[in-house]
């Protein structure tokens, strides 16, 4: 906290000091010169003066720290160690940063053993990833003794296939979403492609000075089912992923589930809790078999224990056909409620009371696979014996565990495998489960119902000039600015404003470029009935009320990814001064 | 009248370790004072900018060639040196410490100085000499 550079010290209080102490040793020793000048002044007073602004301004650093309103007042100038020792006085400590790190399957063509540096890089979207430690691979499995030993393994289609932690280079950075490809640099021997075997766990950006002391009011609040903000501080402190939540109870419009009585009136003792689980939307992806249904359609059932929850069927393609546009679907009705057996639930009396819920009830999709050119002939007659999933063999739903040798079997019948991708946040259920604790309970209120917020899917069309001195400026990078500043928009936000793309974009280009306005949100509202309602401004995205449904600006989060967001560079001619 | 250290052994030197101590009052301090300044690069004093002559400056620029130079950029530069003192001057500052004016005697070329002879007038009439060593190297 101390003072280590003199020269950073402000000269003109220097001055001053030293003509204070000149004034006040003069005073004490008459006889002395001590005018500046003299000896006396240079070897004694103006050495004394630097060190007395030195001592000053350390004390000066430390009331503005060690104080909340000061500390509040004056962030940036607060030191960061004494504000951590002060919010530790209310069980309030700094998030660490933290780098965005996940597991990569990478997939050879040869079965050769080999080192996988840590120095490989794995690019994706503009980011860069690492090993986590050098890796050996293996073709013999009695080799691998250690956690850095891998063995490949092969695969249906002939190449052999790992996994890998890697950790990105940075830290904060967001998630990565399942399945997303990656560039290695160098290759390894045999490389064929590599891509996120799971939904990468994001990274922190360290909070600052005014991030911590953000949280104090949840911090000093108790810990307990009792207030807005300490239900807030219980859920926050359980799941840190949790970037914020809003709370609907008793008066509130949006509140449905109060009023199932005779009289339609709100009794109170319900609440909802909207709480975005994660900044960044994620993606699950999971094989479906159906047979053949019709010549073009075929519909399988999502069950509700599969991804509690979640908000939407992303793409559906042929399995394992990474990176393909997907054939399309719809979803058939509402999904309906899911009660466990067993458990204590909360009061839910409709099915979009539990939309984005754990008791999301079932999701039936069609998909339109008109793809006669493809066969299914040589993927079904590579699988193992031991080969084994349900499949869905009518659109009612019904299904059977059939193995490979089953199917092989029975191939005429039509067996097709889609990989499907949902998109989601997490632990809806976890959060669930964990309010449900009967000595975490209210006892005067029934058990809150935990709610992934309503989403508004955004996308954006941008176009971004730049001088074609300057050279195109990084996509990713503006890609990653925008994403980042409409995902952590927060509920307390009246809307999202074109204004806030422009200035995330402006921020990343600084003066290499601009953005040409207008630019375009459009937004997809998707109501807890699954009727998707269409946003489109070039000034803000307003969220209308359907308070019957529970929707309002207070339950809704906007949401969006790099693929959502279509980004056009266009060079301008600079001028000529 | 205050006493100042004696910094200069009296054969344009710096008083040695151990045999320091000696003060200075009078016409003498100021013309240490003045030494002192004029011998300083202006600017190079910590968190003091004013303090200084710009004399060194123009050495190192190598604008002081001819004796003429010396006179020329002797009176700007001691001329201010003179402002700086006497701004740090008060009334109660004693007649024969308050300095008046500053007069280059003369010079003289022993390399790898230049030897100024200048001396400082006070307003009581009293003066002090003193001998300035200008470096006229600038290397390391």
């Amino acid at each position: 906290m101390s003072t280590t550079d003199l020269s950073t010290l402000d000269s003109a209080a220097i001055k001053a000091s030293a003509t204070l102490l000149q004034q006040l040793l003069s005073e004490q020793y008459p006889d002395r010169d001590l005018v500046p000048g003299s000896v006396l002044n240079q070897v004694l007073i103006q050495p004394n003066s630097v060190l007395d602004v030195m001592n000053r301004t350390d004390i000066s650093t430390l009331q503005v720290s060690s104080s909340l309103q000061a500390a509040s007042d004056n962030p940036d100038i607060a030191d960061p160690d004494i504000v951590d020792a002060l919010m530790s006085n209310y069980m309030i400590s700094r998030t660490p940063a933290a780098n965005a790190q996940g597991q990569l399957i990478i997939v050879l063509s040869n079965s050769v053993s080999f080192v996988l540096s840590a120095a490989t890089t794995f690019t994706a979207n503009g980011r860069t990833f690492n090993p986590t430690s050098d890796y050996s691979i293996y073709t013999n499995s009695s080799l691998a003794t250690r956690t850095t030993d891998k063995v490949l393994t092969l695969r249906g289609d002939g190449n052999y296939w790992f996994s890998i932690t890697v950790v990105e280079n940075v830290a904060g950075g967001p998630t990565v979403s399942q399945g997303v490809a990656f560039v290695a640099l160098p290759e390894p021997p045999g490389y064929v492609e590599s891509y996120a075997a799971d939904n990468f766990q994001s990274g922190v950006v360290a909070e600052s000075n005014a991030d911590l002391l953000a949280k104090l009011d949840e911090g000093i609040a108790a810990s307990a089912m009792a207030d807005r903000v300490s239900i807030a501080a219980l859920v926050k402190t359980q799941f840190p992923s949790i970037t914020d939540t809003s709370i609907i109870g008793y008066g509130d419009s949006e509140m449905t589930r109060d009023s199932y009585n005779i009289f339609g009136m709100s009794h109170g003792g319900k609440y909802d809790i909207y709480a975005r689980t994660a900044a960044t939307p994620l993606t699950f992806k999971y094989t479906v078999v159906v047979m053949q249904q019709s010549p073009v359609t075929s519909e399988f059932l999502i069950q509700p224990t599969l991804l509690p929850g979640f908000y939407r069927v992303q793409k559906i393609t042929r399995v394992n056909d990474n990176g393909a546009v997907g054939y399309a679907y719809s979803e058939m009705g509402a999904r309906g409620v899911y009660i466990p057996t067993g458990e204590a639930t909360p009061v839910i009396n409709r099915s979009s009371e539990a939309a984005f819920t754990k008791y999301q009830g079932v999701a039936r999709v069609r998909i339109d696979d008109a793809d006669t050119a493809k066969t299914w002939t040589t993927y079904i007659n590579s699988l193992s014996d031991t080969f084994s999933a349900l499949v869905y063999t009518s659109p009612s739903g019904e299904s059977e565990i059939l193995t490979g040798t089953e199917i092989k079997a029975s191939a005429a019948l039509g067996y097709r495998f889609y990989d499907v991708y949902l998109q989601y946040l997490p632990y809806i259920e976890d959060v669930q489960d964990y309010l449900v604790d009967r000595n975490r309970q209210q006892p005067g209120a029934d058990i809150p119902l935990m709610k992934a917020p309503v989403p508004c899917f955004v996308a954006v069309d941008i176009i971004v000039g730049y001088s074609g001195n300057s050279g195109a400026p990084d996509t990713n990078a503006i890609k990653n600015a925008i994403v980042s500043a409409i995902n952590t928009l927060p509920y307390s936000a009246p809307t999202l404003q074109a204004s806030l793309v422009a200035e995330a974009v402006a921020a990343v280009l600084g003066t290499t470029g601009y953005v040409i306005l207008p630019l375009t949100l459009r937004g997809a509202l998707t109501l807890p009935d699954s009727t998707i309602v269409m946003l489109s401004s070039q000034t803000s995205l307003d969220i209308p009320n359907y308070y019957d449904l529970g929707v309002s600006r207070r339950t809704v989060s906007y949401l969006t990814t790099a693929d959502d967001i279509t980004l056009t560079l266009q060079a301008v001619t600079s001028v000529n001064v | 009248m205050t006493t100042d250290l004696s910094l200069y052994a009296g054969n344009r030197a710096l008083v040695s370790a151990g045999l320091s101590g000696a003060l200075l009052e009078g016409p003498f301090k100021t013309a240490q004072r003045f030494a002192n300044a004029f011998i300083t690069e202006k600017g190079t004093a910590a968190y003091d900018t004013d303090y200084g002559s710009e004399f060194m400056t123009y050495v190192k620029l190598g604008l002081i060639r001819t004796d003429f130079d010396v006179v020329a950029y002797f009176n700007q530069t001691s001329a201010d040196v003179v402002r700086y003192i006497k701004s740090q001057e008060t009334a109660a500052t004693p007649s024969n410490e308050a300095i008046d004016k500053v007069t280059l005697d003369h010079f003289e070329l022993e390399l790898p100085s230049l030897l100024l002879y200048a001396t400082i007038s006070t307003l009581d009439g009293t003066t002090a000499e003193v001998v300035l060593p200008i470096s006229t190297v600038t290397g390391d």
